[in-house]
């Protein structure tokens, strides 16, 4: 899985490409670890094809982080794969879910 | 029921890539040949997940260094329903466990639940040493 | 134009708890659910797209409406949250609104119209702004309309408020009577009265217009089902019975001689819609009618039925003889003993019968012939199984039901493989317990000829 991290609007955005499985997700995590949490941000999922529970935990771990600065989460451009994820363990309730980046940066 | 496919993979978590495509691959097919005319993709990721789940569980709690640390899968098809058994060498397990508490923010734990919600019928069986855990999910009349 | 409709999870949540767990969207009015109505509607008004979002779970609504290639137009689904506001909303979907005129339905569950007006040519022309309000909802049009154009007048349109089971009551019964303005499922060369598939109207039973009847309904003879009355699907309405300006819900059995007039009757709920007081009926499938018969009747029952076994194996004995060996060296046959609840309440019996795929030409003779269950003809002979009764089960789904194991007569076919639409075992058990309490032995004998001839080779 590859990660690359832009800013857009004084957003940091983090776009994901590829599978975040317990195999990857370490590395996601290592990667967030080293963010700065006070700068909102957003995470790009428009290049991930699958996603599993070890992924998902990866980023509701960095929600929790978010809600204890009082901000919420954005993702953006889930496909209906990643999505099924979400909606079946009702994690879609801890996120700001948008359908595309500019959006989610507050274009 | 018959046997269309069997594999034995090491339990490493970067072969869980490799189970999960099996899986997916396997159901696809096995979906197209019995004429399903529901959306095929979707049943083929019902395996890819709950396969990247269950395996991913046998790696996390198993014993890694023994020669033993293997998983195996076998899927089977019958008329309207494909079943896949993932077999390790662990202790036994609750295959039905509740589901995480999401407002609690869980970064784990949703492994079983995911594959109860995706599948038909789940069960967990010890056959000697081994755990087989049992999904199996219908493809429905066509 | 696209159409936006946002769902929030309190929106109509008594329809949700009034029936049963059911979104909302998906209650059936005149036995289509809210949700096709909305989307018939959008259609109407020129929507190419739909997405659906909501602040809950959307499986259940994307799992009805998948992608929309049922009506021809792209279906997709997303998430809110629950304090999220319009402009928020539109934020999270801006790909899907950045196609310029958009539809927003907001919280509603029904919009008042006529499907012979024309809403594309309205809605493309209007300024944009909010259309019309209701007390749950409303309905916004955003994106510049077409230039030049000339607004028509304005066609039938409004939000009928559905906030309790009368309203609910009133709009199904409007709608049923509203003709031509809906699309309502079901057959009918005359207007108001609609007839689903599979639909068997006794000798003697009576239907009065306007009237709604689903697939897979029974009437009995001596039942009427006066006027104004919407049947669902799987029912089963006894002997002698009236129904009147009435809602029977999906999966209903309304038993022998009862009266219903101005009710909604779901599962094993009457609802009364004006007061909303609702009434358990005792006894869902009216099991507690269903005794084993007498003895004197008991014994008729097993000789007819083991002479029907005896001759069914004399019949099926030699191509029996013949396909069992076949069969075992193409290794399609598994024998598989299975322990299931006899007819002594407390009591198991183990009963072995044999798996066969219909893989070629052998298996799925086998499987027309029914040889899989060929070991257990011989259990008819000595009285230990029906020829067919219920097919014997151990499914959690009707565990609740074998409190009453008087009435359960374990057999080698099931009534309800005599029938064609049984999707699960509840409906299984309806027609079962439907059997157990009208059958008779003669009327077995050609049930299981119809069983024989319904066996599936799939």
């Amino acid at each position: 899985m590859n990660i690359v991290e832009t800013t857009l609007n004084g957003v940091t955005v983090i776009s994901l490409e590829g599978i975040i499985n317990a195999a990857s997700a370490p590395k996601l995590k290592a990667h967030i670890e080293t963010s700065d949490h006070g700068i909102p941000m957003v995470i790009n999922l428009e290049q991930v094809d699958f996603i599993d529970s070890s992924g998902l935990g990866v980023l509701v771990g960095l929600a929790r982080k978010k809600k204890a600065n009082n901000a919420v989460l954005k993702l953006a451009n889930m496909n209906n794969r990643v999505k099924r994820v979400f909606e079946i363990t009702q994690a879609f309730s801890l996120f700001d879910i948008y359908d595309e980046v500019g959006a989610a940066a507050g274009n | 029921m018959t046997v269309i496919l069997s594999a034995t993979l090491r339990a490493e978590v970067a072969n869980s890539r490799i189970a999960s495509n099996i899986a997916r691959s396997t159901a696809e097919v096995f979906a197209e040949k019995q004429g399903f005319s529901g959306n095929i993709a979707e049943f083929g990721h019902a395996f890819e997940l709950s396969i990247s789940e269950a395996f991913t569980n046998s790696v996390r709690h198993g014993n890694p260094s023994s020669d033993d640390a293997v998983v195996t899968l076998a899927f089977e098809s019958a008329t309207d329903a494909l079943t896949v058994r993932v077999g390790d060498k662990n202790t036994p397990f609750n295959s039905q466990p509740p589901c995480p508490e999401i407002t609690k923010y869980p970064e784990s734990g949703f492994g079983l639940f995911i594959i109860g919600k995706l599948m038909d019928k789940v069960t967990c069986e010890r056959d000697g040493m081994s755990n087989i855990l049992t999904m199996t999910k219908r493809i429905g009349r066509s | 134009m696209n159409s936006l409709f946002i769902v929030r999870e309190t929106d109509h949540a008594w329809l949700r708890e009034q029936f049963r767990g059911r979104h909302p969207l998906l209650v059936t009015l005149c036995n289509k659910p809210f949700i096709e109505f909305l989307i018939d509607f959008s259609i109407l008004a020129g929507a190419r797209a739909i997405r659906i979002v909501s602040d809950g779970p959307i499986a259940e609504l994307e799992q009805y409406c998948g992608n929309g290639s049922r009506w021809g137009i792209e279906m997709s689904y997303a998430h809110m949250l629950p304090e999220d506001g319009r402009t928020r909303i539109l934020e999270k979907n801006r790909r899907f609104c950045s196609s310029g005129r958009m539809m927003i339905v907001d919280g509603v569950l029904f919009i008042d119209n006529d499907k012979t007006a024309n809403y594309r040519a309205w809605f493309a022309a209007i300024p944009a702004g909010e259309v019309i309000r209701g007390d749950t909802g409303s309905i916004t049009i955003t994106g510049e309309p077409l230039p030049e154009a000339v607004v028509p007048p304005r066609p039938r349109l409004g939000i009928p408020p559905v906030s309790s089971i009368s309203h609910y009551f009133a709009l199904s019964a409007e709608t049923l009577r509203a003709g031509d303005r809906y699309i309502l499922p079901g057959y009918s060369n005359e207007q108001d009265c609609f007839i689903g598939r599979n639909v068997v109207i006794q000798k003697g039973a009576e239907i009065r217009k306007p009237v709604m009847i689903g697939n897979n309904v029974q009437i009995m003879s001596g039942s009427v089902i006066g006027p104004g009355t919407i049947i669902g699907n799987n029912v089963i309405v006894d002997r002698e019975s009236t129904v009147s300006e009435s809602i029977l819900m999906d999966n209903t059995f309304v038993g022998e001689q009862l009266e219903v007039e101005r009710k909604i009757a779901e599962g094993n709920l009457l609802i009364g819609p004006e007061s909303g007081a609702s009434l358990l009926m005792e006894d869902p499938h009216l099991m507690g009618t269903i005794r084993q018969p007498a003895p004197g009747n008991r014994i008729v029952r097993y000789l007819v039925h083991a002479i029907a076994a005896a001759i069914l194996i004399i019949l099926l004995a030699i191509p029996f003889l013949v396909l069992r060996p076949l069969l075992a060296l193409q290794k399609n046959w598994k024998t598989v003993a299975h322990s299931y609840p006899a007819s002594t309440p407390g009591k198991t019996m183990v009963l072995k019968t044999a798996k066969i795929s219909p893989d070629g030409l052998t298996g799925r003779i086998a499987i027309a012939l029914a040889l899989d269950r060929f070991a257990l003809l011989f259990k008819v002979l000595e009285g230990s199984l029906l020829l067919i009764g219920h097919r014997p089960q151990s499914s959690s789904a009707t565990a609740g039901v074998d409190r009453n194991p008087v009435a359960f007569n374990p057999a080698v076919f099931g009534y309800s493989e005599a029938e064609d639409w049984a999707q699960n075992d509840v409906d299984t058990m309806i027609i079962d317990h439907y059997y157990a309490l009208h059958g008779s032995p003669m009327k077995d004998i050609s049930l299981v000829l119809n069983a024989l001839t319904n066996r599936k080779t799939v």
